[in-house]
């Protein structure tokens, strides 16, 4: 074995550049699939272990209308039978806007006393306190600290039925429920005195109980959400329901750091066939340039596995330190990759040392290479040390003179350049595809900017949109309506309510019920098919759809509490609303199955954005407390805007940081192959007359054919497969058909950028031709 | 008769380890415009030192290359290739032709450099292919596809398209068998009774006898020098000036 190892060490040191190269090439591709791998099974489960950490069960509901007749006893009856354990609380609820980031955040807000700090279940724990602020305190959810803007000692206000509420930040809460923006509610710890004050602003109108629950064993956890529901309803007529299950709270909690690790993973994925097609290019160069010592070596006695497992393990070598120092790396950065999931999820995270994940990081990037390096060298068997010391096993096969001076009308340089270029065939392969795949990936963080940070596409996060909204209190509605109506600064008023239908006595359905389907703003929502407009029609997401085998023409049985009505399906929406569980019906169609004096009004209506605030202002004026929220869609829009800015920003910084990287370790290492395995011509080039500025363009200018043609190869193909993709990563988040922007500009921008920067790059790498001094060239052999 | 060369005081060391080795230690020469010049010596003489020095290919440690008048040992690498490329031709003892190149384009590499009417170079190419006696059947094989005499012929071709003042060969004939070695020399040779200037190198008698001005080289320095006039085909007296030459030297 020493003498294989004294071989590998002689690899290594010959080859020093190369090593380098493909040392740093391993520790980018460990670096990202750490990342990814941290990200997806370290990080994303934190919200779970959150929820289990503070005894959050299996999920919980929350009831907001006339609780009071949901006591103890009723309680009990609903849930003993089936859970293990449950907890209820008393508490305040209102949907209104808070300030978040830079936006506002239309959310449900839950207030709570200070017994919270000591419930049985869902108990939530303080942090960052505060404890000399002592009166008219608030406690808000820790991602008010990470993405919200907030730190304690700051002033909260929070604007419930046109009264504006102000506390004191006296600290901020780990929760396992309501501690995310993503699931829609937000949970509020105030102390006792404001809580009470609260509770008394509102009589019973705003109260709710919040009923946590730990299933028992064997119980299906989609038909008890049912059954509870509609028992709560014969309980309490008229309740609102919310709450989610523990499951989806969770995963709503960590879609950041999902997002993340997908994106991480892409990015790895094109650096591993990078590496696969870079390494298998180094050995054969290896091959072909050393083969007079292996030739020796061979005659001396080595044998051919004895050659082949000293290149092996000069390449296991190099991947082993450099998955060592990626995953060192990959662990240093972890906290910032952390902080963009943290932002979002609300829960305090750690970075751990995973060993597992570590370990198959390393066996991963050594699997890689040693399969690589066992495939190409299988060459080396067949060399036979005579004809390997006559370095005679590949001769010069040039059946084609291209680029003929003497017909050529070029330049001399850039004719040679070309002659270069058609040479090298493996070397234009790898540029082609090595600047497709990167081509791809920017596009994708093109259209990511484009459509998720600079002109965020709210068509796709939402089901309507508009510019305002009011919510309206029961049997106020016809006389608010009639005051929209009369107002002419107001377009396109449309009368929406909210439900939640279940299918199959199992699955949720969010329909948003409108009052005329043909006004919906946002027809775009609708990408198959035909709106919804009759009593008999519903249009469904294309993600329930396919995730349930209905189709357009199907019939779909919706139910509602104890109601049931079959609906044809006209047609299939998407948004990323509700995870894509959304569905669209009109009134006429919601009134077979729910009284609309049983559901919440609200009114969207369009108008000049400027002017929204003004608007607003007046309606609540006129309407005081008939009015129960009034909303700024497109306030709330640049507020939800914040994650995805982020991700976007995030990912378009690291595709270009790893684009750059590896478009400069491609030119370096096969630059440096190409002048080493040339460097005789380029001695008698020199002595002849070439200038190291010629040798040096001819080098560059050899690569940009392949890059150029990939550029606009594979421009044409991104610009067309990225929204396909885009569409596959998005389902599981209810986005099936999605028609993001792809400026042809921005395209372009790209290909011209990339190529500058690659022969650039090209001419950096080139200027190592400069130190070929064509005497010592000449008389080295 | 014009000097083409003129050195002064010039001197080459290389360093190894440490360890300096002076190969060419002050010395002072003059090329003849015209001359077959040979420089002969032992193996490690210095005499391939001392012709990459003459011709700007190396730069000289200490001292001056004058050449034509104009200082060359102080250029940059990138002024010594557009030096080279109108000066100097070059004939080494490998063909070092480049191998993805056709014959053709071996020489219109050189060509192309200096003349940038391309059917001016193609013309010229031409006719140094027919004066080496290069057919016109060979000009679109590969080097690999002629022979060894065949190669060096098209080198010395390539070397002499840009019609260069000297014309460099180091051990021209040192890997070519007797006979093709002869057709070097009289190629040679006929260019040099037309007026080419010519340093080469060698430690051949045979090829030696060609030059009209022989140098020797020993350890770094010019330590005689012999002129043998002009060359003369089966001069039997010449070859044996050259020998008690080479005796005196210690050869």
């Amino acid at each position: 074995m020493n003498k294989i190892l004294l071989l590998s060490k002689s690899h290594i040191r010959k080859n020093k550049g190369v090593s380098v190269g493909m040392l740093l090439l391993i520790i980018i591709m460990t670096l990202m699939l750490n990342s990814c791998l941290m990200l997806a099974f370290d990080v994303y489960p934190k919200a779970e272990k959150e929820t289990e950490r503070l005894h959050g069960g299996d999920g919980f509901f929350r009831v907001t209308g006339d609780v009071e007749k949901l006591g103890d006893d009723e309680i009990a009856d609903i849930f003993e039978a089936e859970t293990d354990e449950y907890f209820a609380y008393d508490c305040q609820d209102f949907l209104c806007p808070v300030t978040f980031g830079n936006g506002e955040l239309v959310i449900d807000n839950t207030f709570v006393d200070s017994s919270a700090f000591s419930y049985e279940m869902a108990y939530v724990e303080p942090t960052l306190e505060d404890l000399d602020i002592t009166e008219n305190y608030i406690y808000l959810p820790y991602q008010f600290y990470t993405g919200g803007g907030y730190k304690t000692g700051d002033d909260f206000s929070i604007k419930i039925n046109g009264q504006n509420y102000d506390y004191k930040v006296r600290g901020f809460i780990y929760t396992g429920y309501m501690g995310c923006n993503n699931t829609g509610d937000f949970i509020y710890v105030l102390d006792d005195a404001s809580y009470e004050e609260l509770k008394a602003s509102y009589a019973s109108s705003n109260s709710a109980k919040v009923i946590i629950y730990d299933l028992a064993d064997g119980v299906k956890h989609g038909k008890f959400r049912i059954d509870v529901s509609n028992r709560i309803i014969n309980e309490v007529p008229n309740a609102e329901i919310g709450g989610l299950t523990a499951e989806d709270n969770n995963s709503n909690r960590g879609f950041m750091s999902l997002i993340i690790a997908v994106s991480f993973g892409a990015v790895s994925a094109i650096i591993i066939l990078v590496i696969i097609m870079m390494l298998a290019n180094c050995i054969s160069n290896y091959i072909k340039e050393e083969m007079k010592t292996m030739g020796a070596l061979k005659a001396i006695g080595y044998t051919s596995k004895d050659l082949k497992t000293s290149v092996v393990l000069q390449f296991t070598s190099i991947a082993l330190i450099g998955s060592i120092v990626g995953l060192i790396i990959s662990y240093l950065m972890m906290p910032l990759f952390i902080s963009f999931s943290v932002n979002q999820m609300g829960v305090k995270i750690n970075v751990d040392f995973v060993p597992a994940i570590s370990i198959a990081v390393l066996l991963i990037a050594e699997i890689l290479i040693v399969l690589t390096s066992l495939a190409v060298t299988r060459k080396l068997k067949k060399i036979e040390p005579i004809i390997a010391l006559r370095n005679g096993v590949e001769s010069h096969n040039f059946k084609k003179n291209r680029v003929r001076l003497d017909r050529s009308s070029s330049n001399v340089n850039l004719a040679l350049a070309m002659k270069t270029m058609l040479q090298n065939k493996r070397q234009n392969l790898i540029t082609f595809f090595v600047t497709g795949m990167i081509i791809f990936i920017c596009t994708i963080a093109l259209l990511m900017m484009v459509n998720f940070n600079l002109d965020l596409n709210v068509d796709l996060l939402t089901t309507e949109t508009c510019n305002a909204v009011i919510v309206v209190e029961h049997n106020d509605e016809t006389e608010v309506e009639a005051y929209l109506y009369g107002r002419e600064d107001i377009r396109n008023i449309r009368r929406v309510h909210d439900v939640s239908l279940f299918y199959n006595s199992e699955e949720q359905l969010y329909a948003t019920v409108f009052d005329d389907t043909s006004k919906i703003s946002n027809q775009n929502v609708c990408y198959q098919g035909d709106m919804a407009s009759y009593d008999n029609e519903i249009c469904i997401s294309g993600k329930f759809a396919r995730d349930y085998g209905f189709k357009i023409g199907d019939d779909i049985t919706m139910q509602y509490g104890d109601m049931e009505a079959t609906y044809l399906i006209t047609g299939l929406i998407q948004t990323s609303n509700n995870s894509g569980r959304e569905a669209i019906m009109s009134e006429a169609a919601m009134e077979r199955l729910i009284s609309p004096d049983s559901v919440i009004t609200s009114y969207y209506f369009d108008c000049d954005k400027a002017d929204t605030d003004r608007i607003l202002g007046e309606i609540e004026d006129e309407f005081g407390t008939k009015i129960k929220q009034t909303v700024n869609f497109d306030k709330i829009i640049e507020g939800s805007a914040t994650t995805f800015k982020t991700l976007s920003s995030l990912m378009l910084t690291v595709i270009c940081v790893t684009s750059a990287a590896v478009i400069f370790l491609i030119l370096y290492l096969l630059i440096k192959s190409l002048i080493y395995s040339k460097r005789q011509d380029f001695g008698v080039y020199k002595a002849i007359g070439y200038t190291s500025s010629n040798l040096i363009y001819q080098i560059a200018v050899s690569f940009m054919p392949p890059i150029i043609l990939s550029v606009i190869v594979f421009s044409f193909v991104s610009y067309h497969l990225a929204n396909p993709y885009m569409n596959i990563v998005m389902m599981s988040f209810g986005i099936v058909k999605a028609s993001f922007k792809i400026p042809i500009p921005g395209m372009i921008l790209i290909g011209g950028v990339y190529i500058l920067l690659s022969l650039f790059f090209a001419i950096l790498q080139a200027r190592r031709v400069k130190n070929i001094e064509p005497y010592k060239m000449l008389i080295a052999e | 008769m014009k000097n083409i060369i003129e050195t002064k005081q010039l001197s080459k060391t290389f360093s190894n380890g440490g360890v300096q080795q002076h190969v060419l230690r002050n010395i002072d020469l003059q090329i003849r415009e015209g001359d077959f010049t040979v420089i002969m010596g032992a193996s490690g003489a210095g005499k391939s030192t001392l012709l990459y020095a003459l011709s700007g290919m190396d730069k000289p440690t200490l001292g001056d290359v004058i050449f034509d008048g104009e200082n060359i040992s102080k250029k940059s690498s990138d002024d010594m290739a557009f030096f080279r490329r109108k000066n100097c031709g070059f004939v080494f003892q490998q063909t070092y032709l480049v191998d993805s190149m056709s014959v053709m384009d071996n020489v219109l590499s050189a060509a192309l450099l200096v003349m940038k009417d391309k059917k001016q170079a193609l013309a010229k190419a031409k006719e140094v292919l027919k004066a080496v006696d290069i057919d016109e059947s060979m000009w679109d094989k590969f080097p690999t596809q002629i022979s060894g005499g065949e190669g060096q012929r098209v080198g010395m071709a390539r070397a002499l398209v840009n019609e260069p003042k000297l014309l460099f060969a180091d051990e021209p004939t040192g890997a070519l068998n007797s006979k093709t070695g002869k057709d070097v020399l009289d190629a040679l040779t006929a260019f040099n009774k037309r007026g080419q200037s010519i340093v080469m190198v060698t430690h051949d008698i045979t090829s030696a006898r060609r030059g009209n001005r022989i140098l020797y080289v020993k350890d770094g320095e010019i330590s005689g020098e012999l002129d043998l006039g002009e060359y003369v085909s089966g001069d039997k007296e010449r070859h044996q000036i050259l020998r008690d030459f080479l005796g005196r030297m210690g050869w």
